[in-house]
């Protein structure tokens, strides 16, 4: 086995990507993974917000109040750098001012524009405006309607702010043609699973490709033919030593996974996921063995990991969901087996529509490029051997 | 007659169009030190690669201690030590990892294995860079780890294939003195270079080869004795006439003179004391001269009286 120990021996000069992979993967994931809880638990948002009364009348301080039972009232004089400081540091979201004269201009407005009642400073475009400007303007609507069915101001300001400030009940629904969603198998693991064809080209290709091309270096090799070692000897132990890194590197994403989620897998849905990334490793490394065929130099070697792992990842629906993807794209794609990787994935997921017929077509369509693969190998080593002949 | 180690009959190997081996013959015994000597592009190498079973040949034999060599041969294979021209050690492993992994495709048993890297690593003078990874390396140090991986497993027939190529003069001297120990300690060698001055210094027999073929074959003083030329005295002076040019081509044994460059030569064969007839007719010419000094023949003149043209031409 001394050809295999070589093997792992040059495996451990290159365990520094492989880490450091692994690293930047752990903490671009663990982020994503958990800020990604929010999607499936619904959470009322407030907001920081200074209101600033010249008014000072009971119908103003109504209204005030009404903004302070849903949201984080700042208190702040009336200062326009202050304010706008405040803004720029996120100390407060929003201000309203209301002017002088709101209660007499409420009274008499009919249905004219709430806008003239007040002043604001806002971000543009930020939701938090967005949200404040609703607010105010459901507020004033529903003050006008509660006057017009013949409230008095002071009730119809009670009434509104009690009816904008009930809790709204919000159920989380499984979408339409969601059949496979497992309740077990989440988005956070989908999320991780996702973005696992990057990594794994990348990996194999600048570790195990770069291993097996320093083996077959011309001179190394021809040393290696020169000694007493069987060349079937030495191919088999370079073929079992390639086996055995690519399940370890496959089954360090697997525990950096358990790692990013917190938990063990559970569930048929979620190891049919973990099934998949294995048959996407065995992809991958044949992937990388295929590239090692032609010698490249390490600098060739990291740009092909950079431009396969990228450019299938971006196709095939890795960065960004295929749901999210054009039909022209996605029907490029196609070729490519990170597409039917991610195509199961989001199917296992409940991203997109579909069964465990459908998974498992993708599991065979990945197969076939195993197939593919270890065809082109072959096709390659024999056309490099007959060169060498 | 001794143990014959390799024995190449009537090699041809030709890639496409042209004939790198025309029909080589060589047969080297047992404990010798055999010198492939040759310009650039002569088939030194291609006949290494036959011999070791890396390239297929056209037509003739090799066999190796008495036993065909084939590229299944891996007892016979077991018994080479293989230092090629490139050096061929993994940049990912340091100098004992290099040695020990090199001496593994050849030695199983651990212990035997340790106890041979630490001897080969003894024996090159590499103690020092055991933890070296071999970019760290001279090109003189790499070169001694190349020939550490080559003979650690102490093999009984050692092929050097130019090793000392781009090599400091200290590192050179190591290599051969280490490469005539190796010899003394039971090993044949074959070496091939296209620096004559090493071949003379360490080898036993040598073969001059051009264009594929083998041209001569012998010792040193064999080699020489092929040759018309026994001895070139020089003579260093400002000018010369044609009387004095007269007066050395008449001299006995003196077949050549020519003026080149403030030096005149002068070509002997054979005889006895022509230095004293040489010095004895530059008094009588009463021509001022500066130094003089004689040479005896070298492989060069070998090469340059049977080819008609420098042994390093092509460096």
């Amino acid at each position: 086995m001394k050809v295999f120990n070589l093997f792992f021996k040059i495996v451990r000069a290159k365990a520094g990507i492989l880490f450091l992979y692994i690293a930047i993967f752990l903490a671009i994931c663990f982020p994503m993974v958990h800020s990604n809880k929010a999607k499936t638990d619904f959470e009322e948002s407030s907001i920081s917000v200074c209101v600033i009364d010249e008014d000072r009348t009971e119908t103003s301080k109504s209204l005030k109040d009404a903004i302070a039972a849903r949201n984080k009232l700042v208190e702040m004089p009336h200062d326009k750098q202050k304010i706008m400081d405040a803004m720029f540091y996120e100390m407060v979201d929003y201000t309203v001012v209301i002017k002088n004269g709101y209660e007499e201009m409420l009274k008499d407005m009919g249905d004219g524009d709430s806008a003239a009642l007040f002043d604001a400073y806002k971000m543009r475009d930020s939701f938090q405006s967005a949200m404040m400007e609703q607010y105010l303007s459901n507020y004033i609507r529903l003050v006008k309607v509660f006057t017009k069915d013949g409230m008095s101001l002071k009730d119809a300001c009670a009434s509104a702010g009690e009816e904008l400030g009930k809790e709204v009940e919000v159920e989380v629904v499984t979408p339409p043609g969601s059949e496979v969603l497992d309740a077990n198998y989440t988005d956070n693991f989908a999320l991780f699973f996702r973005l696992l064809p990057y990594l794994l080209i990348a990996i194999m290709v600048n570790v195990l490709s770069a291993i097996l091309v320093t083996l077959n270096k011309k001179d190394q090799k021809m040393r290696i033919e020169c000694s007493s070692v069987r060349m079937s000897s030495y191919m088999s132990q370079i073929f079992f030593g390639s086996g055995v890194l690519t399940i370890l590197i496959w089954g360090l994403f697997m525990v950096s996974g358990m790692i990013v989620y917190g938990g063990m897998y559970t569930g048929l849905h979620c190891w049919l996921a973990v099934f998949n990334s294995l048959i996407f490793a065995l992809i991958a490394a044949l992937m990388a063995i295929l590239i090692s065929t032609f010698n490249p130099s390490g600098t060739v070697v990291n740009m092909i990991a950079q431009i396969l792992g990228l450019g299938m990842s971006f196709i095939c629906g890795a960065f960004v969901s295929q749901s999210y993807l054009g039909e022209g794209v996605l029907a490029f794609a196609r070729i490519f087996p990170v597409y039917w990787f991610e195509k199961a994935n989001d199917m296992l997921a409940g991203i997109q529509k579909g069964t465990l017929a459908d998974v498992r077509t993708c599991f065979i369509a990945e197969c076939g490029y195993i197939v593919l693969f270890i065809v082109l190998i072959g096709v390659a080593s024999a056309r490099r051997g007959g060169k060498k002949g | 007659m001794g143990e014959t180690v390799v024995k190449i009959a009537n090699l041809v190997k030709n890639y496409k169009e042209l004939r790198a081996l025309d029909h080589l013959s060589l047969t080297i015994e047992k404990g010798e030190i055999f010198g492939l000597l040759g310009p650039n592009g002569s088939g030194k190498t291609t006949t290494i690669s036959c011999l070791l079973s890396l390239l297929a040949y056209n037509e003739g034999t090799i066999e190796l201690f008495g036993q065909p060599m084939t590229p299944t041969s891996y007892d016979l294979k077991a018994r080479i030590g293989v230092i090629l021209q490139n050096v061929a050690v993994f940049d990912e492993l340091n100098v004992y990892e290099n040695i020990d992994c090199f001496c593994g495709l050849y030695i199983k048993d651990k212990a035997r294995r340790r106890q041979y890297v630490d001897e080969a690593i003894e024996f090159v003078g590499l103690n020092d860079f055991t933890g070296f990874k071999p970019k760290k390396l001279s090109g003189g140090l790499l070169r001694r780890l190349n020939i550490a991986c080559g003979i650690a497993h102490k093999p009984e027939l050692i092929i050097l294939d130019e090793p000392t190529v781009a090599v400091d003069p200290q590192s050179r001297n190591k290599i051969l003195e280490g490469i005539e120990e190796l010899n003394k300690n039971g090993a044949t060698v074959i070496y091939t270079t296209h620096y004559m001055e090493e071949v003379e210094q360490i080898c036993t027999r040598i073969a001059i080869m051009d264009h594929g073929k083998k041209i001569a074959e012998g010792t040193s003083g064999e080699l020489k004795r092929l040759i018309k030329n026994t001895e070139t005295v020089t003579i260093e002076m400002k000018e010369v006439n044609n009387a004095l040019l007269n007066t050395m081509k008449g001299l006995p044994n003196v077949y050549d003179v020519k003026w080149e460059a403030g030096r005149l030569k002068i070509y002997l064969a054979g005889g006895e004391h022509n230095l004293l007839n040489i010095m004895d007719a530059l008094k009588t010419s009463g021509t001022g001269f500066g130094q003089v000094y004689s040479e005896l023949p070298t492989l060069n003149d070998v090469f340059l009286e049977i080819t008609g043209k420098e042994l390093r031409d092509k460096d």
